[in-house]
């Protein structure tokens, strides 16, 4: 049996397809099973805009979908004082529930402001690129009701993959570069 | 925008909602949960109820409980995309605010006091009082009006109900939303076309906000593409989201549409840049079109609509000159009173620049071929005509004309209506003017309201009958046309929660309470069940049902573009050409060409109020949902930062908005650069009057309580954007 390739997930986001919907936000929530409530600190991805930019009529408005960045850099590894916070070999960053002790350290150390407390597990929590959906086959949940597919997601290592594909063909950045995490997400532009 | 979570814990937002209302629901979804994913899990192929674009999915039970809606890739309208409020209408079944048993009114109306009936009761309760206004009416059953609305696959049994019963007054959907449109592109075209924007080159929408008012294929397919791979151009009062992807947006003065499409008719024309085939090959009337256009320049229309002549000529010509361009056909409310005519100029620039029957153009609508749903109709001595048929031209006679009957209703003109039977439609939301709404109901004798949930509408009826959620239903098939025509099913995830029954049951079932003038019951007329109407519809194509059991849709080929252009083909017109200019509207005393004429105009620090639609709600239907009140929980006006700071307003304030008909609602001011000075606008859904709603009780301003009552002539479409308001601060 020949060793199998490491895996690199990562996630192609075109801003520019975004019609800020909210299906990824919805879809996600209910893939995993989150309540938020009325609680609007509850979300794992979410759409930011600065609003309306300009002087009438003169308008423009730019929606850019995020969520964790599973950084390859992560910083709420680092700071985590029980190891519930880890990386997994497949790039994806982890958060082993029963070690959390919610301390929110690593809500502080998030540049990206992706984690939260759920307020069914009561610990932190937040996206995990649909680990579950992954291990079947399929896409997570936020790429796959995407109305105008803003999101590509697969392996990095793999060539072929539309990811590899659209990161040696298309610019692309990172967002908060200076803050040296290395993020699995990158941004067509 | 987002409110940072590292804050938060620093204890610096208080964003904790005190509002428990909305999550009991989730305990089934969280018992799954708790039981493990390694429980049963299924999945059942069915199609949505949220909107009208019916997007096929493929919902996963865990344990019993529905855990997710998953889009289905295959299916070719959707391709694998399920909206927000597809993905929250996983919700529904579990929502502790349904309609759980049948409810008989005990307290004054509106009151909100209820006795829990059993369904003998209530069909009961509705036959003696329905039956003892029939026989006040002296036998005439016309004095009962029926309403209903789209999504439900089981709304012929509602219409079958209503034909054996034996009232002409049927009211639905269409003219609060379409038929304005449908009836301006078919005197052109003899259809209502379909747009092919896959390969669209080159996109004018004005007012077809596709990015919020989402509809299947039609957002996918344009915004999908990649940037640069086509223009779009985009004419709205209101700088929706659309405007925000859109290459050029133009601030257009409401109710002048037709104003700039005959000038891009002047301009195509007066260059030569028409398509010189198809307009003598396919098309009459030309040359009055030539006449008639020759006064509308750009510069005429600069001064109508706001938009510079400049850009008037430059699109008219990029339109005509760029290959596989097309003016879409929209599908927003009216905008005043010449609203066919207007589309009637729409679908004229679309001739003129060949956009018919071609790749990247319009395409007659072509569904799959299915065998129809037969019964046999009563037949009644005394009859009568609908009550507003006199007052518009094109009356469709399942789809009445709303505003136009509820107006002679008021006026019993010309005879009483006693009764109302409401089947899934929020008459007091969807229906402009709802202090005439309320007046209407306070004259009924009997309301009966078929819904699944307590909305406003249900909570002033006398009888509430639950339906069962579009989860728990096999609803028979609809075909939904397109250049990919389909069939979508329905088809039960669930059991049937509480004591709620399918449309056919409660119809057929309430049918056994009333008898026609021969003395038979109205049930005899009934036959059968949903799921055997289901196989016979689709009985002559051989493998249809297996395939709606598993997928939940069936498709025939694809359309095939150029069908309509070759030798001999006549389109669905009189004189089978597409018709500039139309004899048939000449003939019934309408301007055969459209004649613009300005509407009213606000006066000074009045506004005139918009209509539209988010992504995250259809009409007054969703803005309750958990998943989706979660995004906003409230609507406010938005206000141009120059009336605002005229009229002292600031963002957050809280407005008075006062139309010309008396009407008032509070709400709050959202003060933004992306509205016209002129107008005003605010989301649907909001500032229920009823708790039915808990998370829209109250809450925010409702559309239907400040939209005046004005309609159509021609279509019976309600006039959704002739109400003219004025703002004060609070």
């Amino acid at each position: 049996m020949s060793q199998e390739r490491k895996k690199r997930w990562v996630m192609v986001v075109d801003p520019d397809k975004c019609i800020d919907c909210k299906a990824c936000d919805v879809a996600c929530k209910r893939e995993n099973g989150m309540d938020a409530g009325t609680d609007q600190q509850v979300y794992r991805n979410w759409i930011t805009s600065k609003g309306v930019e300009g002087t009438y009529p003169y308008l423009k408005e730019r929606f850019e979908p995020s969520q964790c960045q599973h950084c390859q850099n992560p910083p709420c590894v680092k700071v985590c004082p029980t190891s519930a916070s880890y990386q997994t070999e497949d790039g994806l960053v982890a958060i082993d529930y029963k070690r959390c002790i919610v301390c929110a350290s690593c809500i502080l150390a998030c540049p990206y402001d992706a984690r939260y407390k759920s307020p069914q597990t009561k610990v932190i929590d937040k996206c995990t690129f649909c680990a579950h959906r992954i291990a079947e086959g399929k896409l997570p949940a936020c790429v796959d009701t995407c109305p105008t597919k803003v999101r590509v997601f697969g392996d990095l290592n793999d060539p072929n993959s539309e990811v590899a594909r659209l990161l040696a063909t298309r610019h692309y950045r990172v967002l908060k570069p200076e803050q040296g995490t290395k993020p699995s997400l990158f941004y067509l532009s | 925008m987002k409110v940072s979570r590292r804050k938060f814990l620093a204890g610096s937002v208080a964003g904790l909602g005190a509002l428990g209302a909305g999550s009991a629901g989730l305990r089934f979804v969280r018992k799954a949960e708790a039981q493990g994913r390694a429980g049963e899990v299924k999945y059942v192929n069915s199609s949505c109820a949220i909107c009208t674009s019916k997007c096929v999915f493929r919902g996963q039970v865990v344990n019993g409980i529905i855990r997710r809606l998953e889009p289905e890739p295959d299916f070719p309208k959707s391709r694998g995309m399920m909206c927000a409020r597809g993905n929250a209408g996983a919700w529904t079944p579990y929502d502790p605010d349904r309609v759980k048993y049948p409810l008989i009114r005990t307290g004054r109306r509106g009151e909100g006091k209820w006795r829990k009936a059993t369904w003998e009761e209530a069909y009961k309760y509705i036959a003696d009082k329905t039956n003892q206004v029939v026989e006040e009416e002296g036998g005439h059953r016309s004095c009962i009006g029926f309403a209903s609305s789209e999504g439900t696959y089981q709304e012929m049994y509602w219409h079958q109900f209503r034909e054996v019963f034996g009232s002409p007054n049927s009211l639905r959907h269409p003219t609060l939303c379409l038929s304005s449109v449908i009836r301006g592109f078919q005197s052109v075209f003899g259809t209502y076309p379909v747009t092919d924007l896959k390969n669209a080159r080159y996109v004018i929408m004005a007012g077809a906000n596709r990015a919020e008012a989402i509809f299947t294929p039609d957002t996918m397919d344009i915004f999908s593409r990649p940037k640069g791979s086509y223009k779009l151009i985009y004419l709205d009062p209101r700088f929706t989201k659309t405007a925000a992807k859109a290459d050029q947006w133009l601030p257009i003065k409401p109710g002048t549409d037709m104003a700039f499409a005959l000038a891009l008719a002047h301009v195509i024309i007066a260059e030569n840049l028409y398509d010189r085939d198809f307009v003598a090959n396919f098309c009459t009337g030309f040359d009055e079109l030539v006449e008639h256009v020759k006064p509308y320049s750009p510069e005429w229309a600069a001064e109508e609509t706001g938009i510079a002549a400049a850009d008037i000529r430059q699109i008219a010509r990029e339109l005509a000159t760029t290959p596989h361009s097309v003016f879409y056909p929209g599908r927003r409310s009216s905008w005043q009173g010449e609203e066919v005519q207007t589309r009637r100029a729409i679908a004229i620039v679309n001739a003129l620049i060949g956009a018919f029957d071609r790749p990247g153009g319009l395409l007659p609508a072509v569904g799959v071929p299915m065998r129809s749903y037969f019964y046999e109709p009563a037949w009644y001595t005394q009859t009568r005509p609908r009550l507003e048929s006199d007052d518009v031209m094109f009356l469709g006679p399942r789809d009445g004309s709303w505003v136009a009957w509820r107006d002679r209703a008021l006026k019993a003109d010309p005879y009483r209506i006693r009764g109302l039977f409401i089947y899934k439609q929020n008459v007091l939301e969807a229906v402009p003017d709802r202090d005439k709404s309320m007046k209407l109901f306070d004259q009924m004798d009997i309301i009966v309201c078929i819904d699944t949930f307590m909305s406003d509408t249900a909570w002033y009826a006398d009888v509430v009958l639950p339906e069962s959620n579009y989860l728990e239903r096999l609803d028979p098939p609809q075909s939904l046309g397109g250049i990919e025509p389909t069939a979508v099913f329905r088809q039960p995830l669930i059991d049937r929660l509480y004591d709620t029954k399918p449309g056919f049951e409660i119809v057929s079932e309430l049918a056994a309470y009333f008898e026609d003038e021969d003395g038979f019951k109205l049930s005899e007329y009934f036959e059968g069940s949903p799921e055997e109407h289901a196989r016979n519809f689709v009985a002559d194509h051989p493998g249809a049902w297996e395939q709606l059991r598993e997928k939940a849709f069936i498709t025939v080929p694809k359309v095939q573009f150029g069908a309509y252009r070759q030798e001999g083909r006549r389109i669905n017109t009189a004189t089978g050409k597409v018709e500039l200019y139309s004899e048939d509207f000449a003939g019934r005393g309408l301007d055969p060409l459209p004649v613009f004429r300005r509407c009213e105009e606000p006066g000074p620090d009045q506004f005139r109020f918009l209509v539209g639609r988010h992504a995250i709600h259809t009409n007054s239907m969703t803005a309750a949902f958990p998943e989706l009140n979660w995004h906003q929980p409230e609507n406010a006006v938005w206000l141009n930062p120059e009336p605002a700071a005229r009229l002292g307003i600031n963002d957050g304030d809280l407005v008075q908005m006062q139309n010309r008909s008396g009407a008032q609602v509070t709400v709050k001011a959202k003060v933004t650069a992306g509205i016209r000075p002129d107008c005003v606008y605010y989301a649907p859904g909001y500032g229920a009057i009823s708790p039915g709603k808990p998370l829209v009780y109250q809450r925010g301003a409702s559309q239907a309580a400040i939209l005046e009552s004005h309609f159509e002539p021609i279509s019976g479409n309600a006039l959704m954007h002739e109400t003219i308001v004025e703002i004060r601060r609070v």
